[in-house]
């Protein structure tokens, strides 16, 4: 027993090594080295289930929403006082970084908030325009959020008021999921915090998905 | 030429942009700010340096305004890439330390505003120390430092 650390790491390094030697075998020839970003690069690409969620009163927002360009999704909520306005703040100067370069165009930006309780799809129209008036807000039925949240890794936990106080407070990934334009998984950007970063990877992950078509 | 001093003084005031410095006993509080607020949010966070190069320990106990109908001290904390945000009981100040207020970790918490914060606008906000005692400072509601 006393060997099992030894033989845990022995196994994983087994195992990495026949994922990489998997991955060369399995990879087309020629195909763009992947990009190196702050996050995660998924290659290939993944799927992602249908869903639906609201973006406005009678207006669903579904998966077909996420095809055609780029979507950038973040989850959070409006009463979040610090996180999300900076995440917002820095995507809109990472979308201005963008414009510069013409390539801001095929780019949505989304909030999709896991707070429906408390943010109205009025109030979260209002919430992320305040940022960018192009940006966007979904929300819908908690099966719907936790579906799309599960098919991207993100996680959040809505905590009860503390005794006498009116409000709670939701814990929530900080990442931003980027979907390419034919709605599949691409990315996880975990580094977030400059517009310059920012703007630099999605930059690289759109050569790439360019490179990697023709 | 004092008068002349005076007037550019009154000038950078009128800027809005200035973050004044205050004191409050041994401790210097600088770069006050907050971010603005879209109309439609009921929470915004304020944030603010301490510096105690010269006291003895300290703690910051509370905060009180009226730009909300509740102030809280918090922080967050980051784990495994989720974003915690938690109430703290007060935040210390030790000797020769300077601690940051800032994005992303320790802020003032303003729950329930009462309206939004608005670019070039600020508001007071009083801070109770353990031992510097209270102080009343001007929140300058900007947007952050690239
Ligand atoms: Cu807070």
């Amino acid at each position: 027993m006393r060997n099992k650390p030894l033989l845990i790491i022995v196994v994983g390094i087994l195992a990495i090594g026949l994922g990489i030697g998997l991955g060369q075998y399995f990879m087309p020839e020629g195909e763009p080295a992947k990009p190196q970003i702050g996050g995660i690069f998924l290659v290939p690409a993944k799927p992602v289930v249908d869903f639906t969620l609201s973006q406005q009163a009678n207006q669903p927002f579904t998966l077909a929403d996420l095809k055609g360009h780029w979507s950038l999704l973040y989850f959070g909520y409006t009463f979040c006082p610090d996180v999300c306005p900076t995440t917002l703040t820095t995507l809109n100067r990472a979308m201005a970084l963008l414009a510069k370069q013409g390539q801001d165009k095929d780019v949505a930006v989304w909030m999709v908030s896991v707070d429906p309780q408390r943010d109205s799809l009025e109030k979260l129209k209002e919430y992320t325009a305040f940022f960018n008036p192009k940006f966007r807000g979904a929300t819908g039925e908690r099966g719907e959020i936790d579906k799309l949240a599960k098919e991207f890794g993100v996680y959040y936990q809505i905590h009860k008021p503390e005794p006498g106080s009116d409000y709670y407070l939701v814990d929530h990934s900080a990442a931003i999921i980027v979907i390419n334009p034919q709605g599949e998984l691409q990315a996880v950007l975990t580094d977030t915090g400059s517009a310059d970063k920012l703007a630099s990877d999605l930059l690289s992950i759109k050569g790439y998905f360019e490179k990697a078509r023709s | 030429m004092y008068r002349m001093l005076f007037l550019l003084s009154l000038l950078a005031f009128a800027g809005g942009a200035m973050a004044e410095d205050y004191t409050a006993g041994d401790l210097v509080i600088t770069q006050v700010w907050a971010r603005p607020t879209p109309p439609v949010a009921s929470a915004g966070a304020a944030f603010l340096t301490l510096d105690n190069g010269k006291g003895p320990d300290d703690r910051l106990l509370s905060a009180q305004g009226d730009v909300s109908t509740t102030v809280e001290l918090h922080t967050h904390h980051m784990e495994n890439g989720v974003m915690e945000m938690r109430k703290v009981d007060d935040i210390p100040v030790p000797a020769g330390k300077t601690v940051k207020l800032q994005p992303g970790g320790l802020h003032v918490m303003l729950i329930g505003l009462k309206a939004p914060l608005v670019e070039g606008e600020t508001f007071p906000l009083t801070l109770n120390f353990e031992k510097a005692g209270a102080v009343t400072v001007e929140v300058a509601v900007h947007q952050p430092p690239k």
